[in-house]
């Protein structure tokens, strides 16, 4: 039954995306809130069928790789919501990664019952406040890309194209360094979660697990870019970049680890 | 009777250098206009002086190489500076010329930004000191009259007008890209011109509070400061303000960079990277067009901001053009009108006129008397023709009275108006 929803989400978010690229040629505000409109059905279906599922597992359906990649998205178009309805355009950026989680998540094989050391409420809050930050820092890649774009046409003066879709640097740069923040904060918070459970369940804080590494690594990135940010004050295009690389190493510890490396994280 | 010319003496941004402009510009205007209306050879007179430009232009009877050293003499005495210095930079206009020269500077197709229509207004004003000073005559006010119904012409007939709009609401809408909202961003305005103050005038329109006003000499940055509210500082002090400034104008004519790489990338440090915006109007440019590689450093100049308004290079030349022909044709008219001036000076007009009353006259009378002999008739003809001229004597010898005329050529115009004689002149002008 959950599966139909899922099915259901991806069309409706499928269509909201094309929506999203007809409102880049065609900026009008019925395109872009039929899109919206169209996008927020899809996130209801995906909604009950995360309720579905949840009532059917009797737990939260984030610790699959499958399950977790869908919640993903579903997070996506939680901050599309919030942040989208005063910048329609950031669903054309946002969209496409919404669609691609998802569609990942359709392929990617199911996995039998996980084991029972991925239950319990504090393992929920590690792996749900790392989602979080995942996301948030999602949002300050495709800000990111964003601001690229628009500095590219700033820059080499020519003024065509996304220029005038796309906002101001200033409210870009604000937007990535908002995100940036939150985001580092609910992945530091999810780290701590995760290393004090693996203290209380495993005996140790850290186990140089590569998923461990790697979360390692990317955190240091973000770190830095936010020590710069704040202290140095980086800004604009080093910023983006900096945003964009992170996301990368995020992407690779979300995803590469499990395939690439072994681990106890790696749930296949 | 002399013919009468027309002389434009002048000098802009193409031919003089600012220094040089400034040294001859005054805020005088009145004084300068007293001054001239008091050399022997000029009729009538105009001064319009900008930052850009200064024209003079005055109505003689005399040899024009006479009248035209005597205005670069007089410029030379009154700015103290040798004749040497800017003789090289002048340029002279006579007649058609100058008639064409006003025309085009009046429409701002002689502007530094083609379009901008502040010049107009400051043509009026230097019409209007010349009609408060009784300095202009029927010459000068039939040309200024002309003059802005050619720049309303080229203004509605044109694309033009709408060019130089469009270059500060371009700089406007960039800004708005680069800050969001401008509302507390601060701008230095370096120098002065049409363009930039049409651009601050902009800016300020659109929630900028701050204005810092940088020129080199300080009484006018004092000057404009009170124009916009502003504060004004010296030329030296812009590397200071670097570190704070969010939108700098700058249009100055110096002949080198103001604004160098290193100062900005010293400042952007200093502005922990908060973007900066860099709008160069001036020719040569005054800013380092390597500072655009500075990341968080945008910088426009004059082309660029031409290129990307709407009007692009194509259709401007094509209204320039178009614009030109409209002054083309406007300045034959005005020679027309000039040339029915010269050929039918106010005593022939005169003439001709009571010739015609009499002649009327006298046909009307002969007809009724049919017994007169043709003795008579003509004794008749010799007693009114005698009476005409005996009327016209007094008239002419005073309107030919030539140096007890004011310089304005008050009487003539009288002359003109009491016998209306433009009725007469209307025949022969082929302009209306």
């Amino acid at each position: 039954m959950d599966k139909f929803f899922y099915q259901l989400a991806l069309i409706g978010y499928g269509v909201a995306m094309v929506g999203f690229f007809i409102y880049l040629l065609r900026p009008q505000h019925s395109v872009s809130r039929i899109a919206t409109l169209v996008l927020l059905c899809s996130f209801s279906f995906h909604s009950i069928g995360l309720g579905i599922s949840w009532v059917s597992l009797g737990y939260f359906p984030f610790t699959t790789i499958k399950s977790s990649l869908s919640f993903f998205a579903w997070l996506l178009v939680i901050i599309y919501l919030i942040f989208g309805w005063r910048l329609a355009v950031l669903g054309t950026f946002l969209l496409p990664l919404i669609v691609g989680l998802m569609l990942l998540s359709k392929v990617v094989p199911a996995m039998a019952e996980p084991p029972p050391l991925i239950k319990g409420f504090w393992l929920n809050l590690h792996i749900g406040f790392s989602l979080i930050g995942d996301a948030l820092l999602a949002l300050a890649f495709c800000v990111g890309i964003m601001y690229l774009i628009q500095e590219r046409h700033i820059k080499r003066k020519k003024l065509g194209g996304l220029y005038q879709r796309l906002p101001s640097l200033t409210s870009l740069d604000n937007l990535n360094h908002k995100a940036l923040i939150w985001g580092f904060s609910m992945l530091t918070l999810g780290l701590i979660l995760g290393a004090l459970y693996a203290q209380w369940v495993r005996g140790h804080y850290w186990a140089w697990d590569p998923k461990e590494v790697w979360s390692g690594i990317t955190w240091l990135v973000y770190a830095v870019l936010i020590h710069e940010r704040l202290a140095v004050g980086w800004r604009g295009r080093r910023a983006a970049i900096i945003s964009i690389i992170g996301f990368m190493f995020l992407l690779f510890t979300f995803l590469g680890v499990n395939y690439l490396l072994k681990g106890y994280h790696v749930f296949k | 009777m002399k013919d009468k010319k027309i002389v434009l003496i002048g000098l802009n941004h193409k031919t003089a250098p600012v220094e040089l402009r400034e040294r001859l510009a005054t805020s005088n205007n009145n004084e300068i206009l007293g001054q001239l209306i008091q050399l022997p050879p000029v009729k009538e007179a105009l001064f319009l002086s900008t930052c850009n430009r200064i024209e003079i232009i005055i109505t003689t009877e005399e040899k024009h190489e006479i009248i035209i050293k005597a205005i670069k003499d007089f410029l030379a005495q009154y700015n103290q500076i040798d004749l040497n210095e800017f003789g090289n930079s002048i340029y002279t206009y006579l007649d058609a010329d100058a008639v064409k020269h006003l025309f085009l500077v009046a429409s701002s197709l002689d502007s530094m930004v083609i379009g901008e229509p502040q010049i107009l207004g400051q043509i009026k004003e230097a019409y209007r000191r010349s009609l408060e000073q009784r300095v202009v005559g029927p010459i000068l006010n039939r040309l200024l009259h002309k003059t802005f119904s050619v720049a309303k012409r080229v203004r509605t007939e044109t694309e033009l007008a709408h060019h130089a709009v469009s270059i500060s609401y371009a700089a406007v809408e960039l800004a708005k890209k680069i800050f969001g909202d401008l509302r507390g961003k601060l701008i230095l305005l370096i120098g002065a011109g049409e363009m930039a103050e049409l651009a601050v005038r902009h800016l300020l329109g659109s929630g900028v509070k701050d204005i810092v006003i940088a020129n080199r000499t300080l009484e006018r940055a004092v000057e404009l400061s009170k124009e916009f509210n502003g504060r004004p500082i010296l030329l030296a002090e812009i590397s200071d303000y670097l570190s704070w400034t969010d939108i700098v104008i700058s249009s100055t004519s110096a002949p080198h960079f103001l604004i160098y790489y290193d100062h900005v990338k010293r400042a952007m440090r200093q502005r922990k990277n908060r973007p900066i915006f860099f709008i160069d109007i001036a020719v040569p440019r005054n800013i380092d067009p390597k500072l655009n590689e500075l990341d968080n450093v945008y910088l426009y100049n004059i082309d660029d901001l031409q290129d990307i308004t709407e009007i692009n290079k194509h259709v401007r030349q094509k209204e320039a053009q178009k614009a030109e022909r409209i002054v083309e044709e406007e300045v034959i008219r005005f020679k027309w009108w000039l040339e029915t001036l010269e050929a039918v000076p106010i005593i022939v007009l005169l003439k001709k006129k009571l010739e015609e009353i009499r002649q009327k006259e006298l046909s009307k009378t002969l007809k009724q008397l049919n017994h007169l002999s043709n003795e008579d008739k003509e004794a008749i003809e010799v007693m009114t023709s005698a009476i005409v001229k005996k009327v016209l004597h007094d008239p002419i010898t005073f309107l030919k009275k030539r140096e007890e005329r004011p310089k304005v050529d008050l009487y003539l115009d009288l002359a003109r108006k009491l016998f209306n004689l433009d009725e007469i002149s209307k025949e022969e002008d082929y302009h209306k």
